[in-house]
Parts: structure tokens; sequence; C-alpha cells
């Protein structure tokens, strides 16, 4: 059942970063791209750490997968907002056509 | 071959897509692939640690979100004042 489990939440994951990427590789605008970054922090970051509780327990390296997840959570939103202003600032998404 | 080592595999032709456009692209989309490329590395770091069964591992996708932080923001400040 764990097993089963785990496949299915890593197949989320795995399905979340193609998803992520493709955007990426679909959309122009860096501004419109710093969203994929966003997306596959929340959807696969999340379903990792789940699969990593399903898998361990709750050992010290599910509560370091926790706590990676956490991180990569909050510090993406303060890298995007960082990132987004440096492009608004530098004029580079007007050059792009946006 | 487990599921984690399956995944850890599948993840790396969705780490190419940034890696290809931080090497091609504009300055703007190199910050955005930069970004992109540290949240699929810190997963696949992740998923190699339970693939092969290192707990020894985890540090590192620790670090590089950790790192990630100051490496970004001088990035982006570096971009929005000189570049």
């Amino acid at each position: 059942m764990n097993a089963v489990l785990t496949e299915i939440l890593l197949a989320i994951a795995v399905l979340a970063a193609w998803v992520g990427s493709i955007g990426f590789a679909r959309l122009h605008s860096p501004l419109d791209r710093l969203h994929c970054a966003t997306f596959v922090n929340t959807a696969s970051g999340s379903a990792v750490a789940v699969a990593a509780f399903v898998t361990d327990g709750i050992s010290a390296r599910a509560i370091t997968v926790l706590l990676i997840a956490v991180l990569a959570l909050l510090l993406g939103a303060a890298l995007s907002y960082a990132a987004g202003r440096a492009l608004l600032l530098r004029g580079s998404v007007g050059e792009d056509g946006d | 071959m487990t599921a984690w080592l399956v995944a850890t595999v599948a993840l790396l032709p969705a780490l190419a897509v940034p890696v290809f456009v931080a090497c091609r692209g504009g300055s703007g989309d190199r910050l955005a692939a930069v970004q992109l490329a540290i949240s699929l590395a810190t997963l696949i770091l992740v998923m190699m640690s339970f693939a092969f069964d290192q707990s020894s591992f985890i540090p590192l996708p620790l670090a590089l979100v950790l790192l990630g932080l100051p490496g970004m923001l001088v990035l982006a400040h570096f971009l929005e004042r000189w570049l």
C-alpha cells in the first residue's frame, strides 16, 4: 500500500515538474516564466515531502525533506519577488515585447 | 529499479529545458531559468537520496536551497544595477 502511494506521489511530482518545464518553454516573458519555478516548488516539493514521509515514516531524513520543501516555498517566493523587481526595473520585460 | 530512481531519471529531461534557456536566452530569461533549475536540481538530489538509500545525501539539497537564496539575490541585484 505504501509503495503504491509513493509511486502515485512521485508520479504527481514528476508530472508537475514536466508541466512546469513545458510551461517554461512555452512562455516567452521572463516574468511569466518565474511562475513556472513557483509552480514546481509548490506542487512537486509538497508531493515529494509527502512521499518521503510515506517511505520513511517520521525520520530525520523525512523531516529534512519537509524542511527543504518549506524553505523552497518561502525562499522561492522571496526570490521571485526580487527577480521580478529586477526585471521590471531593468526594463527587460518590455524588450521582450510584453 | 525503484520508483525513486525512475522519478530521478524522469526529472532529467525537465532539467534540460531551463539549462538550455540559461545557455541561450536573454539575461532576464536566464534569471528565471536559474531559479527553475535550482528547484529541479533540489528535487533530483532529494530523490537521489531515496533512490540510492543514502541519508548522507540529504544535506546537499538543503545546502542548495539555502545557498540559492543569496546567490539569486546577488544575481538579481547585479542584473538590476549593472547589466
